[in-house]
């Protein structure tokens, strides 16, 4: 029973679809910190960055 | 019932200024006579009444740029050596074409609306009052330089009016668009960025869809790994989250101001004169403040008329946001909105006056930074994932393909 949860449990977090949503995921957290965060100093870090690229708004 | 206008007509003078809702461009265009001209106001106001040909008037106003609208471009935030605002001329003129003096201009800049589908990088900025003026143009002409913040089309209000009345029925009122383009270095930038974003799907769709290979690690190590994406994601979003529940305000502008000397004193006097500016000392983004200058006598304290030179500098980057130098006149006053969030100065300057120097009074204001609309940033996200999306999937649906024609071949 345990060995049967385990195996479709892993056969679900191994799938491409939930892997391709968890990188999709990943990839969008990231690109938030970096170019819409309001965290100070990724803001500051990266504020020359964000107003010289189109679309990306800031202060 | 209105008469309806026609379409707005390009000033000859140059590309990307244009001329709205006055009838000039209408009688011209139609090429009338005297006598054409003549009925078709008196139907114009048989149709719609003084107060509709009170606010076309009779004349118009001719803006131009330097540099041309076509050399333009918005503000560079973060750049090296900030370019000086672009200077606008604006000459009032009569119906025969003559220039309009004795008459003062009332002057307001609104910035360009919002686009639903692409923000600028000054969200706030988008559809707000950028400056207004009211100043005597006593040849006719009023010059000032104004930094203009994003790209887009402005308007520009003007109203012409009688020197000694100004709340009298405009002369001229008219409204005129500057259309700024937006800095190529922004398309070059955002090419890069959807590139980057589309090898990224890509180089995620090679392994993620590696179809019958999902062997390259031990499973204890892939969960290991899928563990440690979902804890980066978990601190990103703690972050991230804690971050906008402050409220969203950057304390970039705020840690910058509070490391300004304190205002210098917005009253300049010698033994007779008196300049004095007023207006606020704390501004937010997006919202414009009035101020006012004026020179009095030190000993009756009535107004003496006199010119003005005005500038407004950032003081963090040191660069123009606006002057002007007026005519003469009992006082100047303007309102202005400061786009950037970090500290601005204030100066205003007369003249020497009978031997004695010229007096100059400067203002800080410091400027609260406003971080863009939540709806907006999680809009240009939602493109840059789908960059991501779009390589990812697209890679994953080519292998697949490809594993389908190699099976059944």
């Amino acid at each position: 029973m345990t060995t049967n949860v385990w195996r479709k449990a892993s056969a679900l977090t191994f799938s491409p679809t939930l892997q391709a949503l968890l990188f999709l995921g990943l990839s969008s957290t990231v690109l938030w910190t970096i170019y819409f965060s309001t965290y100070p100093p990724v803001h500051n870090a990266v504020h020359a960055l964000r107003h010289n690229t189109l679309m990306i708004s800031c202060h | 019932m209105r008469p309806s206008l026609s379409p707005p007509a390009p000033l000859p003078q140059e590309r990307g200024v244009r001329n709205h809702g006055s009838v000039p461009p209408l009688l011209r265009e139609r090429g009338l006579g005297g006598e054409g001209v003549l009925i078709l106001i008196i139907t114009l106001l048989f149709l719609s009444g003084p107060p509709a040909f009170a606010q076309t008037g009779q004349g118009k106003v001719l803006l131009t740029l330097d540099p041309p609208v076509r050399q333009l471009i918005p503000f560079e935030a973060e750049a090296e050596q900030q370019k000086s605002p672009p200077r606008f001329r604006f000459e009032a003129q009569d119906s025969q074409g003559k220039v309009l003096s004795r008459v003062r201009m009332q002057i307001k800049i609104v910035t360009p609306k919002t686009n639903p589908w692409i923000s600028t990088d000054f969200p706030i900025v988008e559809g707000t009052e950028l400056l207004s003026l009211d100043v005597p143009a006593a040849q006719g002409v009023v010059e000032f330089e104004q930094m203009l913040p994003i790209r887009g089309v402005y308007q520009v209000f003007v109203n012409v009016l009688p020197m000694q009345d100004a709340s009298a029925t405009p002369l001229v009122k008219q409204v005129l668009t500057v259309d700024v383009p937006e800095n190529p270095v922004k398309f070059r930038n955002f090419a890069i960025l959807a590139g980057i974003c589309i090898l990224v799907g890509v180089l995620g769709g090679a392994f993620i869809g590696r179809s019958g290979r999902t062997d390259i690690l031990p499973e204890a190590m892939r969960l290991l790994l899928i563990g440690l994406t979902l804890t980066a994601m978990a601190a990103l979003i703690f972050i991230n989250v804690s971050a906008e529940s402050q409220g969203g305000h950057t304390d970039m502008a705020g840690m910058a101001n509070s490391m300004l000397p304190v205002s210098a004193p917005s009253i300049a006097q010698d033994r007779e004169r008196v300049l004095n500016l007023d207006g606020v000392k704390e501004a937010r983004v997006g919202t414009a403040e009035s101020f006012q200058a004026k020179l009095t006598d030190r000993h009756t304290d009535q107004s003496i008329p006199s010119a003005f030179e005005v500038s407004v500098i950032n003081t963090e980057k040191n660069w123009k946001l606006f002057s002007i130098a007026t005519p003469v006149d009992d006082q100047v006053r303007w309102r202005q909105q400061f786009f950037d969030g970090s500290a601005h100065r204030i100066e205003v300057q007369t003249p020497p006056y009978s031997g004695r120097p010229a007096l100059v009074t400067k203002s800080s204001v410091s400027v609260e930074g406003i971080a863009p609309p939540l709806f907006v940033r999680l809009k240009a996200l939602a493109y840059l994932t789908g960059f991501v999306a779009l390589g990812l999937f697209g890679t994953i649906g080519l292998k697949l393909r490809s594993a389908r024609t190699g099976v059944s071949s």
